[in-house]
């Protein structure tokens, strides 16, 4: 996917993240603090971010609050409508492990146990400072994917097991021959 | 033939193409109505709508040979030893005719049928059996049959056009009861419909416009249930309303100094220097016939109503070739206007209101045959609109949209009716959906109404042309632009309803018999083809009608004839076609990668999408709006017989 | 067809969809300045379209990707048109119906929101469609053509309130408030552009930019000196700066109309204006 782009679309990707705003269950504490980040007084606009409704038009998928039964499904179906390449950014403590609800018998917990997470932002809620050095980092992260210095723990694995089975057609291969 | 009938005149060899067109087809509508049998019926229909076509093809090709203009005079006939003139005949069949109609006013109970019927009766028996014997120049010395391009083009689209919804309709009223009464009306209008096409005579003229209404009534009246009678009740009387205008003209034309009993004696008496003033009136009443005929506001609610009628029927009489007949007369009479503006600019403003006021009414309408009935009534505005401005660029474009409406208009009618056939309904919440059971028709009525708005194609050609005559009387383009926009709304919103797939799935087509699928294709085909091929179609078919009519042909085409140029501007619809052929074909077949389809947006939850269309009956219902458009309807035609009135007490001023 | 308008026409070609872009970019960062923010730098809008090509393809059906590549076909046929100077009329119908494959893209999904977006494109052409056409036949009416090339002198000298009628067409185009009822992003999600994702939506934002360069084009009509290249340019770029600058404030200080409230709005002001003009045309003799 990513060794074939030109320079110009790597460089395109990093100067327009597009995002895709979903609140779990939060309590929108964290959801006020993303959206003061739109405000003039933070302006994420000039990074060229925009927050998009829609799936099919973000790069970035920001969760905020905690996952439960209900919301796993909607959470999987907006993270598969979501083009490559994305990343996913969780703000709050409720998204990275399920904060003071973890133990609660809806909660499954943080956002990771339904969709890989590339950034956790940690805070109660986060500054929107911290949120936007999480949007940041979630770039370089981006970046190294594209730059394919990266990958995700699911790719790797899959990467493995592409490797191991054709490793095995060869031997079978080579057993036939002789 | 040369056996049995002798007839004394200047004849030729165009009796031959001529009877095909017409006598076959009402002799073959005869017989079909006494025969029980259903193949030899449909064999016979077979024979009759070839007839047609053959001679259709065979009289165009005749008269491009003869300068563009043949005159009959056919004076009498001998058959099998008696001789008998055809005025006499046809006087004959026309009172048989009205008393007919008396007779069915009788048995419906609809007094306003009944009046008229007299109304027309009793002055057509005074002219006739009074005055003509004692006035020795009231026949009139002009040949009775004239046919010239402009008849030859109806002759074609009826005989073609009407030969294809014939077709077609075997297969759909397969298995209904009174097939023989239906097949013997459907293929009986053709030959009508020929006939009057080529009349010169207006007593002739009148007595084939009578029976293309006695057609109508029949053929909406065919299932006899309950809305049907009443329906075809109110049809009935609306057009016997206006053949009774028409009857009242024809009487006065005719008792005038220099009596005028012709279409050619018309046009001769209008050209000079004082126009008397009976023939103003007269105009007038003609022109309001002609406004019934072609369902003009305030007419508009029989043709509303006379959707009940088998979809056939629909196409046939009252898209492509009945409600055509008042066109027909708009532009047969079109050279009166250059010495009658006023009469022209009022005719123009009733049919652009007619053209923009349908539109908006068809964006609320649910149903499918209404929606295509409302178009159809704004299309035909927009052609008297046209003919009634009567410069070289309009009639140009009157025409153009005439063979180009009928060909587009009966493709979606018949479409329509397949829709209705395979699934029982003509609501448009029904074809939600529509591509996923039923493909191949969805595709065609897509095409259809692609050809309807989208450029290069006819229609889309005509609404050009009628922008650029607009600017010679500018106060229409208000009606186009409005009427247009209202357009492509309605359509949009109809074919979205039809389109709409949840995902790619495999589309596999529906099996269709062939006589439903034959004419689709065919009408699309040629739909497609003159749009593409409309450079070389206008030069060699409408130019030389519009000479013909009188005037300097306007319209001419360039680059081996891929482009169309008019006096204030050009367009190359070869050019356009291909781009968008392109872009149509080569995204269809590219290969969809399975990986990449995906849910629609529903925020994520998994709950199926339910999806209803819009009406906007709040503000453009016919509740609404009905009271408003009928007034001003109604005020228009009281602008219209004013004018003829007026024109009697101020006389010559006009 | 002489040389030097033939290239000069080209170049624009060329140049046309990075005119719309500019043209974007810069109403995005005035916007912000307006607001008392810092804003995208001016390029952004082309970032956004080679990232959007740059992403996976997602779509729901083949038909939707038939009728988005069916609307840039046709937009950039009329743009090569009107950089070849013809027929004014026929950009109209290409444009028009670029917009009609639009909304059919749109319906062809079975998507709640995409439907009411299709719905509302339909309200909204049902509004702009005959003030556009009203402003060509008032400028085929002065000029007594429809052709560019017969564009004789600056036709705002005598259709200025045309002019003011086309600013109208700009602003429901381009989806300024108070007219951008069809992609209302806090509604209905953008409207008819929901589904398209990645090089589709690319392909749409970059017939938009076409767009917006047929239309800024058109009021450029207005202001031309034919004969007189440099003097054009500097009229037609303050032209533009003016308009777009009213359009961008009014867009800042008004909310979205309702649909009903469109069309009462805008068509009648529209014709109103075209109408006024129109009689003015007729009796300074331009008939």
């Amino acid at each position: 996917m990513a060794e074939a782009d030109g320079a110009l679309t790597k460089i395109s990707r990093l100067k327009s993240p597009w995002i895709l705003h979903y609140d779990c269950s939060s309590c929108n504490g964290c959801d006020i603090e993303i959206l003061a980040c739109l405000t003039p007084y933070y302006d994420i606009e000039r990074f060229g971010i925009l927050n998009k409704g829609n799936p099919k038009h973000a790069d970035v998928l920001m969760v905020t609050g905690s996952v439960n039964h209900r919301n796993k499904v909607v959470l999987k179906n907006l993270y598969d409508q979501i083009p490559d390449p994305k990343v996913v950014i969780v703000v709050g403590a409720c998204g990275s492990t399920g904060g003071v609800f973890h133990n609660c018998y809806n909660v499954l917990g943080g956002v990771d146990k339904v969709i890989p997470v590339d950034v956790y932002v940690p805070g109660c809620p986060p500054k929107p400072e911290a949120i936007i050095d999480g949007v940041v980092k979630a770039l370089e992260k981006l970046k190294a994917l594209q730059d394919g210095t990266w990958k995700r723990e699911k790719e790797k694995e899959k990467e493995k097991t592409e490797k191991d089975e054709a490793k095995e057609e060869t031997e079978e291969a080579k057993k036939e021959e002789e | 033939m040369g056996a049995m009938i002798t007839m004394s005149g200047d004849i030729g060899i165009t009796i031959y193409p001529l009877a095909l067109t017409t006598v076959i087809p009402l002799l073959i509508g005869l017989i079909c109505y006494l025969l029980p049998n259903r193949y030899i019926r449909n064999v016979l229909v077979g024979i009759g709508v070839l007839s047609a076509i053959i001679g259709g093809l065979w009289l165009f090709f005749q008269l491009s040979s003869s300068g563009g203009v043949i005159t009959l005079e056919i004076d009498r006939i001998s058959l099998l030893g008696i001789s008998f003139s055809l005025f006499e005949l046809i006087s004959a069949l026309d009172f048989a005719l009205l008393i007919g109609f008396l007779l069915i006013a009788w048995e419906r109970r609809s007094y306003w049928a009944g009046l008229f019927a007299l109304l027309q009766l009793i002055p057509l028996a005074w002219y006739e059996f009074m005055y003509m014997p004692s006035h020795a120049d009231a026949h009139g010395s002009v040949a009775p049959v004239y046919i010239d391009y402009w008849s030859g083009i109806m002759c074609l689209i009826i005989s073609i056009i009407g030969s294809l919804i014939v077709i077609y309709a075997i297969k759909y009223m397969e298995g209904q009861r009174n097939q023989n009464r239906f097949f013997a009306y459907m293929v009986g209008f053709l030959g009508a419909m020929n006939a009057a096409v080529f009349s010169n005579n207006l007593l002739w003229f009148f007595f084939f416009w009578e029976v293309t209404t006695l057609a109508c009534y029949m053929l909406i009246k065919h299932e006899e249930t309950e809305e049907a009678l009443r329906n075809a009740k109110w049809a009935l009387e609306v057009t016997l309303g206006g053949g009774t205008a028409m009857a009242f003209a024809i009487v006065w034309l005719g008792t005038m100094g220099t009596p005028v009993t012709s279409f050619t004696e018309l046009l001769q008496a209008s050209g000079t220097n004082i126009i008397p003033t009976m023939l103003i009136l007269a105009l007038a009443f003609i022109s309001l016939a002609g406004l019934t005929k072609s369902a003009q506001v305030p007419f508009q609610s029989w043709l509303l109503g006379a959707m009940v009628a088998p979809t056939p029927v629909s196409a046939l009489l009252h898209s492509s070739t009945m409600v055509k007949l008042g066109v027909y007369l708009f532009i047969r009479i079109s050279p009166v206007f250059q010495h009658l503006p006023s009469l022209g600019y009022i005719l123009a403003i009733i049919g652009g209101f007619s053209f923009m006021v349908t539109a908006i009414l068809a964006i609320s309408q649910n149903n499918a045959k209404k929606v295509l009935a409302y178009s159809t009534i704004g299309n035909l505005g927009l052609i008297i609109l046209l003919a009634a401005l009567h410069t070289p660029f309009s009639l140009t474009a009157a025409i153009v949209l005439t063979v180009f409406h009928a060909i587009s208009k009966a493709l979606l009618f018949l479409g329509v009716g397949v829709v209705q056939h395979e699934t029982h309904s003509k609501e448009i919440e029904n074809m939600d959906g529509l591509i996923l059971r039923k493909p191949f028709i969805t595709t065609v009525l897509l095409m259809g109404i692609m050809t309807m708005i989208i450029p290069p194609f006819g229609m889309f050609l005509g609404k050009y042309f009628a922008v650029q005559a607009g600017l010679e009387f500018p106060l229409i383009i208000f009606f186009i632009a409005v009427g247009s926009a209202a357009t492509v709304v309605y359509y949009l919103k109809w074919i979205g309803r039809m389109i709409n797939m949840e995902t790619d799935a495999e589309l596999t087509p529906e099996h269709m018999s062939i006589l439903f699928s034959a004419p689709l294709v065919v009408m699309l085909s040629l739909a497609v083809i003159f749009s593409v091929l409309v450079a070389p179609v206008i030069q060699s078919f409408i130019n030389p009608t519009v000479e013909v009519l009188g005037f300097t042909a306007p319209v001419s085409s360039a680059f081996y004839g891929t482009s169309v140029i008019t006096p204030w501007g050009y367009i190359t619809p070869v050019f356009i076609g291909l781009f968008l052929l392109a872009v149509f074909l080569v995204p269809l077949f590219a290969h969809i990668d399975r990986k990449a389809l995906t849910k629609v947006y529903s925020c994520g939850v998994e709950y199926p999408t339910v999806i209803g269309g819009v009406y906007f009956e709040r503000i453009m219902g016919e509740e609404k709006l009905n009271d408003y458009v009928n007034s001003l309807g109604v005020g228009l035609i009281a602008v219209l017989i004013a004018f003829g009135v007026l024109a009697i007490t101020m006389s010559g001023v006009i | 067809m002489d040389f030097w308008p033939a290239f000069i026409g080209f170049i624009f070609l060329l140049l046309a969809p990075f005119i719309g872009m500019l043209v974007i970019g810069l109403d995005r960062k005035i916007t912000a300045r307006m607001q008392n923010r810092i804003g995208p730098p001016v390029l952004q809008p082309l970032y956004d379209v080679i990232k959007l090509f740059g992403k996976e393809d997602k779509i729901v059906n083949r038909g939707q990707v038939v009728f988005a590549y069916a609307f840039f076909v046709m937009v950039v046929l009329a743009t090569s048109l009107f950089c070849l100077r013809s027929d004014l009329l026929v950009i109209f119908f290409l444009l028009n119906a670029g917009a009609i494959f639009m909304v059919m893209g749109a319906y062809s999904t079975r998507s709640a929101f995409s439907t009411i977006g299709a719905n509302r494109e339909l309200l909204q052409m049902l509004a702009y469609e005959p003030i556009f056409l009203l402003v060509i036949f008032s400028i085929g009416y002065a000029v007594k053509s429809f052709t560019i090339d017969a564009i004789y002198e600056p036709l705002i000298l005598k259709l200025p309130l045309a002019l003011v009628a086309m600013v109208i067409v700009l602003m429901i185009k381009m989806q300024k408030s108070p007219f951008d009822i069809s992609t209302a992003h806090t509604e209905i999600i953008s409207g008819t552009m929901v589904e398209y994702s990645g090089t589709y939506l690319g392909l749409l934002k970059l017939t938009h930019w076409y767009e917006l360069f047929l239309i800024l084009g058109t009021m450029a009509l207005f202001v031309i000196i034919p004969g007189n290249f440099v003097l054009s340019i500097i009229a037609m770029l303050v032209l533009i700066a003016v308009v777009y600058g009213i359009v961008m404030l009014i867009d800042n200080i008004t909310t979205r109309l309702t649909w009903d409230a469109l069309l009462k709005v805008a068509l009648p002001l529209g014709i109103g204006l075209i109408t006024a003009n129109l009689i003015y045309v007729w009796y300074i003799g331009g008939a």
